[in-house]
């Protein structure tokens, strides 16, 4: 009993906490969260300042004065060819890409868990149904109906077309998910806590909300987002393009598309290097805190060392057995072979 | 006799639909074809056979995770074969299962204090997050031998027999009347099968519960069964009192499985007759016509491959379907 009495506040680790604990531990995946809180922080900043002070970003008062200006104190990336900065542009386009990103992988990740989890969960014909319409869906071909859709609503404000943008990226974006989601729940379904549920008496709300739900969250995180990630690129696609928002609202890839002559190219790099650079940063982000996210789900991977010294230690450690080992095998290869000889 | 019956099946079968033949009928699997038993309270019914037999579709059939394709379940004069989920709600706190593998039977997001208490809650006996549902929890923690500090851990910080012991309280927190012991030792190592069995058979003893022990160990049945029960493919072969079935066995299946018990006794051993039966369990979408058992019996006649046998009772609470029943085997 004292044994236990000791152990009364012992520390426990849920699922969850191990799997924070894993991610933090993973120092490229850290790296990838601060850089993208980071990129978030800049934006947010940035886009509060331009709400509060009303910047106006058609303001071409400059354009004869200070028209492809290098990067100064006074326009830290440079102006464009109508003089505007290039650094609120940037940050305004980041706002854009962000939002896009945000409401559109929202949107997807709902619908795909709703049709994965209700597929997998009531099997059968529903299934059979709802992965006809998955499959349907993953087969339009997404720049086509970008176009169509675009080119109908051409017209609209430019804010009911940050929300058709919204709708095209998230509309399309589910069924990779659903197909996740519905294996897991297939797999969750035939384990015996399920089957237990059932015995026990607990509703089908229950049984969906506290045990496959929770148990499939995980890969619901990680999927989501790698699809942020696609999400942002898919936006800049489309804005170079020209089919997301317009002028004077920039976007990245609206930003990008103005760059792209032979003579802006050469003369005025910073017209297209920090768009660039934004983007990349921010999708080479996402997509480390994805991969982050995805060894933290497994319960296979172990943690990593924290420190570099830690892990060096380690790989020295492993090195070492293995020499051993080597040297082991090469004095019983030795013995061996001594021992035929002499027979 | 004045014992009391709490559940009995009636001819009970459940089909598994698997596809169709080429003329267009379809195909089932026969996993329980046709079984009717009794299980009176506070007893403990063993039952045995080789793997896919059924042994475990027919605990679950009768708990009503499956819908029987034929028959009758009753559970304490009610028949309850036709109940709906929500009909069947107030039922599952007096039937239970533990399940045969403790690793995929609890759910690895819920600590093991919401595990044994989500029913609790669910049925309304205790409310959700109250002092008296811990309390009631930590009881029933420590009368399947958990100590009660580890409510708050998760099921992955445990072992194969703590864990079992898990499901055990999990089953046990509702007070049930029933409980299907579903293979639920044979995951574990030998020394921990012996303290599970002993803390299920002190339970019964404390508490009354009746269950029904499904094994294909037969040591491990005969140390907790009152009857035994003996399935081949989806049938009945033969039921009695321990005592009896394991003196005087009267289906040559039953003296097959018998005979294949190792013993430590050399000398023992070395008078022991082996029956051995050939080949493999044939398949039960397709099952031998007649007595199930005539390709593999050691006796089969002609009348074994064509005429069913009854289900007939030979003494006392001994029940054998076979045509040459308590037959000699050569």
């Amino acid at each position: 009993m004292v044994a236990n009495k000791n152990k009364e506040h012992e520390k426990i680790i849920s699922p969850t906490r191990l799997m924070i604990q894993k991610f933090k531990a993973n120092s490229l995946a850290m790296f990838g969260l601060w850089t993208f809180l980071t990129i978030v922080t800049i934006v947010v900043i940035g886009s509060v300042y331009v709400n509060v002070t009303n910047y106006d970003l058609a303001d071409l008062s400059r354009i004869g004065t200070h028209k492809y200006l290098p990067p100064s104190s006074e326009n830290w990336l440079g102006t464009d060819r109508y003089g505007r900065d290039q650094f609120i542009r940037v940050i305004v386009g980041g706002a854009i890409s962000l939002q896009v990103a945000f409401l559109s992988t929202i949107l997807s990740v709902t619908i795909g868990i709703t049709i994965g989890a209700i597929s997998g969960y009531f099997g059968g014909k529903v299934d059979n149904f709802l992965m006809r319409v998955t499959e349907i869906v993953s087969s339009f071909p997404f720049l086509a109906l970008a176009f169509t859709l675009s080119v109908i609503f051409s017209d609209v404000e430019q804010t009911t077309k940050l929300f058709i943008l919204v709708f095209i990226l998230g509309i399309l974006r589910w069924t990779g998910l659903a197909r996740i989601i519905r294996g897991q729940v297939l797999s969750l379904r035939e384990q015996e806590f399920i089957t237990a549920t059932k015995a026990l008496g607990i509703s089908t709300k229950n049984q969906i909300t506290r045990h496959l739900i929770p148990n499939v969250v995980a890969y619901v995180i990680v999927s989501a987002t790698i699809g942020f990630a696609g999400a942002i690129l898919s936006e800049a696609a489309l804005s170079y393009l020209g089919l997301s928002v317009n002028e004077p609202v920039p976007t990245w890839g609206g930003l990008l598309q103005r760059a792209s002559t032979s003579t802006i190219m050469r003369n005025f790099p910073w017209m297209w290097v920090f768009p660039g650079i934004a983007l990349f940063a921010l999708i080479m982000s996402v997509n480390l805190i994805g991969e982050g996210l995805r060894d933290a789900v497994d319960p296979k991977s172990e943690i990593m060392s924290k420190s570099r010294k830690g892990r060096r230690r380690k790989r020295e450690e492993r090195d070492k057995i293995f020499a051993e080992k080597e040297l082991r095998d090469k004095r019983i290869g030795e013995k061996a072979a001594g021992i035929e000889v002499k027979s | 006799m004045s014992r009391k019956v709490l559940l009995e099946t009636k001819d009970l079968k459940l089909h598994f639909p698997t596809g169709k033949r080429k003329n267009g009928k379809p195909l089932t699997v026969k996993a329980v074809d046709g079984i009717s038993l009794k299980i009176y309270e506070g007893e403990t019914l063993g039952l045995v056979g080789e793997s896919g037999c059924g042994k475990s579709t027919i605990g679950r059939t009768i708990l009503k995770l499956y819908k029987p394709t034929e028959g009758r379940v009753v559970f304490d004069d009610n028949d309850i074969t036709d109940y709906s989920t929500k009909q069947m709600m107030p039922l599952r706190q007096e039937m239970q299962i533990i399940f045969q593998d403790p690793y995929s039977s609890l759910n690895p997001r819920m600590t093991v204090g919401q595990i044994i208490g989500e029913a609790l809650a669910e049925h309304g006996i205790y409310k959700a997050g109250s002092q008296e549902l811990e309390d009631h929890v930590k009881k029933v923690m420590a009368t399947c031998g958990v100590d009660d500090y580890m409510i708050h851990r998760y099921p992955h910080q445990f072992s194969g027999g703590q864990r079992q012991r898990i499901g055990i309280a999990r089953a046990l927190a509702l007070n049930p009347k029933f409980i299907v012991c579903d293979e639920a030792v044979s995951a574990l190592d030998v020394s921990i099968q012996s303290q599970v069995i002993n803390l299920l058979a002190d339970l019964q003893k404390e508490y009354g519960m009746a269950y029904l022990f499904i094994s294909h160990d037969l040591s491990v049945v005969k140390h907790i069964s009152d009857r035994i029960g003996v399935m081949y493919l989806g049938n009945l072969a033969e039921l009695a009192p321990k005592k009896e079935l394991y003196e005087n066995p009267q289906h040559p299946y039953t003296k097959a499985l018998l005979s294949a018990i190792p013993v430590t006794d050399l000398e023992v051993n070395r008078n022991k007759q082996r029956i051995l039966l050939e080949g493999d369990i044939p398949s039960n979408v397709t099952p031998p016509p007649a007595c199930k058992f005539n390709t593999r019996c050691p006796i089969a006649k002609d009348i074994c491959r064509k005429i069913t046998p009854e289900w007939e009772k030979v003494g006392e609470d001994h029940f054998v379907a076979c045509h040459f029943k308590g037959a000699e085997i050569k």
